[in-house]
């Protein structure tokens, strides 16, 4: 009684953990994706892979973050109800892209014609911008639909200060 | 071989960026290093994926890892490490699983 007692709850909990890290890792089917999805996710990770030679130039946060900024501007430039706020928009760009500035300032020629780095980040925004542009064309009001959800999604998480559009009157 | 695939193409774009302020148009030797850098970069980005694409079911594990599903209706990719709700990006989701 005692064995059982001490074991059965290590073995509950042992199943228990098993089917939570199985339900937590559920493989996708690549078939049930939307093609809007596929298209997201083909650009993101094309972009990923792009900048993953450059290890360490930029972090995965700052991808990401360039990601949903260039999401953010696709939005504006298709959709009606979200104007840049150019203010907002600039001082995000510098929060990402103001370390390979000073990267390019640090150089010893003076004048440098080409910042490989910022090129680089450049490269991988319009390639986001890119293929958001093509999501918006293929599903218009879905795609805008998607800025609702951002406004409202990242105003609930604290995240406002990542909007880079007017507020709504 | 990502990494030397990326410099052309940045190497590329950076004598591209010279060449309206160039004084002289690119001559035959010029134009034949630029042709060699770009075939260069095309045949290693297509070896590096040529074999991935034999079937459009399957996801290009290099490219996405193994995607996997959190909670229904949301789908993480763990090389971008990036996470979607309805195969829209999600800044929770990806807030939650990957920073």
């Amino acid at each position: 009684m005692t064995f059982v007692r001490t074991v059965a709850p290590a073995i509950f909990l042992a199943l228990l953990t098993t089917g939570a890290s199985a339900q937590t890792k559920a493989p996708v089917d690549r078939d049930s994706m939307s093609p809007e999805a596929r298209m997201n996710m083909a650009v993101a990770a094309h972009v990923f892979d792009y900048i993953e030679g450059y290890e360490g130039l930029f972090e995965p946060g700052d991808v990401f973050l360039l990601g949903m900024v260039a999401k953010m501007k696709a939005i504006a430039l298709t959709c009606d109800g979200f104007d840049l706020d150019t203010v907002r928009y600039n001082a995000i760009m510098a929060d990402i892209l103001g370390p390979l500035t000073e990267l390019s300032e640090n150089t010893e020629v003076e004048e440098a014609t080409i910042n490989l780095p910022f090129t680089i980040a450049m490269s991988a925004y319009t390639m986001f911008i890119g293929g958001n542009l093509a999501v918006s064309a293929y599903d218009p009001d879905g795609f805008c639909a998607v800025g609702d959800e951002l406004r409202t999604q990242l105003a609930e998480d604290d995240a406002s200060h990542l909007l880079i559009w007017k507020d709504k009157n | 071989m990502n990494r030397f695939a990326s410099l052309c193409f940045a190497a590329i774009i950076a004598l591209a960026s010279f060449a309206p302020t160039s004084a002289h148009a690119l001559d035959d030797d010029e134009r034949t290093a630029l042709a060699a850098i770009l075939a260069l970069g095309v045949a290693i980005a297509a070896a590096r994926h040529g074999g991935s694409h034999d079937s459009t079911s399957d996801w290009d594990e290099e490219r996405y890892g193994k995607p996997f599903s959190p909670s229904p209706g949301i789908v993480c990719l763990p090389r971008p490490r990036q996470c979607y709700s309805d195969g829209r990006l999600s800044h929770r989701w990806t807030r939650r699983i990957y920073q």
